[in-house]
């Protein structure tokens, strides 16, 4: 037997009414292994030796399911535990003094995650309406000399990106508690924001109808708006002497966790 | 805990990149345990979401500006009276009283620079060569070499105009006249009045090429 565990949630945590099928195939059923303040969501699974995108899907859908009874922290897709045994002493014990806390203090709590991404077009025209300077007849053999206008065109797409990505997080951030960068954004290739927030529940209208007039404002802008999602961004825990940063944090050394500065450079690279 | 849905928010990420940045990137990492592990992920979509800036897009980004460039020039002579008969003395009549009025023309310049956005974002000037440029991305270097070349025949009057003169029997009179007509028009204006207007600024590659001109 082994099991594939999903996430972490209080002990208390009540099983989703419905809950959705897990990874694998044949999908296994969800159950929750409690231990102490803790319990793990797992499901029992038959061939483990890869997942693919259905699986990710499926983790994603078992940790909306337990969200909307309470806060839930979630482990990486693919974490395989031989038994229940070692889900208690391996995954829940030791996590145990740090995360119940920390899961307590998200009670209440969504993560929103928005991402706004500007037509390309768009941009080069709005830059050439705005930078004559830039409005140049360049030999269409030379090739260095188009890339310069093009460098050039591209750090004034960049420049205006991060003014847009300034005046909508002045409009979202005083609805959140807490806010900050989802990896990349801000350059040529990336949308103008990728950002994560932290919401109340009660404050999820507001929030919701901050992001209506956005639109409206801006219906150039192409704003996904999901959630509410795991507070994944906002759940960094500090293993094994690392200090602020999170293990979920290693990829992404731009990431909010680490230093608390979240500057436009960080994210585009 | 529940937090009612509404149109304006998914309640699930649409692409695979999200889900992944949840699951895969965010979630906890057990560790430094015997019997706890991690299975690995195949997910062949997982190195799309890395997209890092090239040449190509700068290649692309010119050629947008050029295309924005000669659509412009093209327009403006393109119309000689009509426009500037209709809608007086605004944005779109530079040309129109351009036509022998050097002092109108640096006027219609300056609103023209202020307006310029909605006056290129109207739709009847929306080039489809520049929307399929943007878009298509898949052989980008080649694609941008070949529009390159492609594109001199038909940007001939925008792009050479410093020896259009010697070309002119090469595309289309009309056309041709129109743009041959206000260049060298333009060329004073240019200079001057962005000069004082911003400090002195070159206006770019449009009065370059027209240093040529009588």
């Amino acid at each position: 037997m082994t099991l594939a565990v999903y996430g972490i949630v209080r002990a208390d945590h009540p099983m989703p009414g419905q809950p959705p099928p897990g990874v694998g195939e044949p999908a296994g059923e969800l159950r929750l292994v409690r231990s102490g303040p803790l319990a793990a969501a797992v499901s029992e699974v038959a061939d483990v030796e890869s997942l693919g995108e259905q699986d990710a899907v499926a983790h994603l859908r078992i940790l909306l399911a337990l969200l909307s009874d309470g806060p839930v922290a979630s482990l990486r897709l693919g974490t395989v535990a031989p038994d229940e045994e070692s889900v208690r002493t391996e995954v829940l014990d030791p996590l145990a003094d740090e995360l119940r806390p920390r899961l307590d203090a998200l009670e209440g709590r969504v993560e929103l995650h928005l991402t706004v991404e500007e037509d390309e077009d768009a941009a080069v025209r709005a830059v050439f309406g705005a930078e004559p300077s830039l409005r140049a007849n360049v030999d269409p053999n030379d090739i260095d000399a188009r890339v310069e206008l093009g460098q050039r065109v591209a750090e004034a797409v960049i420049d205006r990106r991060a003014d847009l990505a300034e005046e909508l997080l002045a409009r979202l951030r005083p609805l959140a508690e807490d806010d900050g960068p989802r990896g990349h954004h801000g350059g040529v290739e990336d949308p103008a924001l990728r950002w994560a927030f932290l919401v109340e529940e009660a404050a999820v209208p507001d929030f919701d109808q901050a992001v209506a007039d956005l639109r409206a404002d801006h219906p150039d802008l192409a704003v996904e708006y999901v959630g509410p999602l795991p507070p994944a961004s906002f759940l960094t825990l500090s293993p094994a002497g690392e200090a602020a940063g999170g293990a979920n944090d290693q990829e992404a050394p731009a990431g909010f966790a680490g230093s608390g500065q979240w500057g436009w450079d960080g994210g585009s690279g | 805990m529940t937090v009612a849905r509404t149109a304006n928010r998914s309640a699930q990420p649409g692409g695979l990149a999200e889900v992944l940045e949840i699951v895969l990137d965010k979630g906890i990492v057990i560790e430094a345990f015997a019997r706890v592990t991690v299975v690995g992920i195949e997910l062949l979509t997982v190195e799309a979401r890395v997209v890092v800036a090239s040449v190509d897009t700068y290649l692309r980004f010119a050629e947008a500006m050029q295309q924005l460039e000669g659509q412009k020039q093209q327009q403006s002579p393109g119309l000689p009276g009509l426009i500037g008969s209709i809608a007086g003395g605004g944005q779109g009549d530079q040309s129109g009283q351009a036509d022998g009025q050097g002092a109108d023309q640096v006027a219609g310049q300056e609103s023209l620079s202020g307006e310029d956005q909605r006056a290129i974002e109207a739709p009847g000037q929306r080039p489809d060569e520049i929307t399929a440029l943007l878009t298509g991305q898949g052989e980008q270097t080649e694609q941008a070499e070949l529009t390159a070349r492609g594109g001199q025949a038909d940007q001939a009057g925008q792009a050479d105009q410093a020896d259009e003169t010697d070309e002119t029997d090469q595309s289309d009179p009309g056309d041709r006249r129109g743009r041959g007509t206000a260049s060298p028009r333009e060329a004073p204006a240019d200079r001057g009045a962005p000069a004082g207007r911003r400090g002195g600024r070159p206006e770019g590659g449009s009065g370059g090429g027209e240093g040529a001109e009588p």
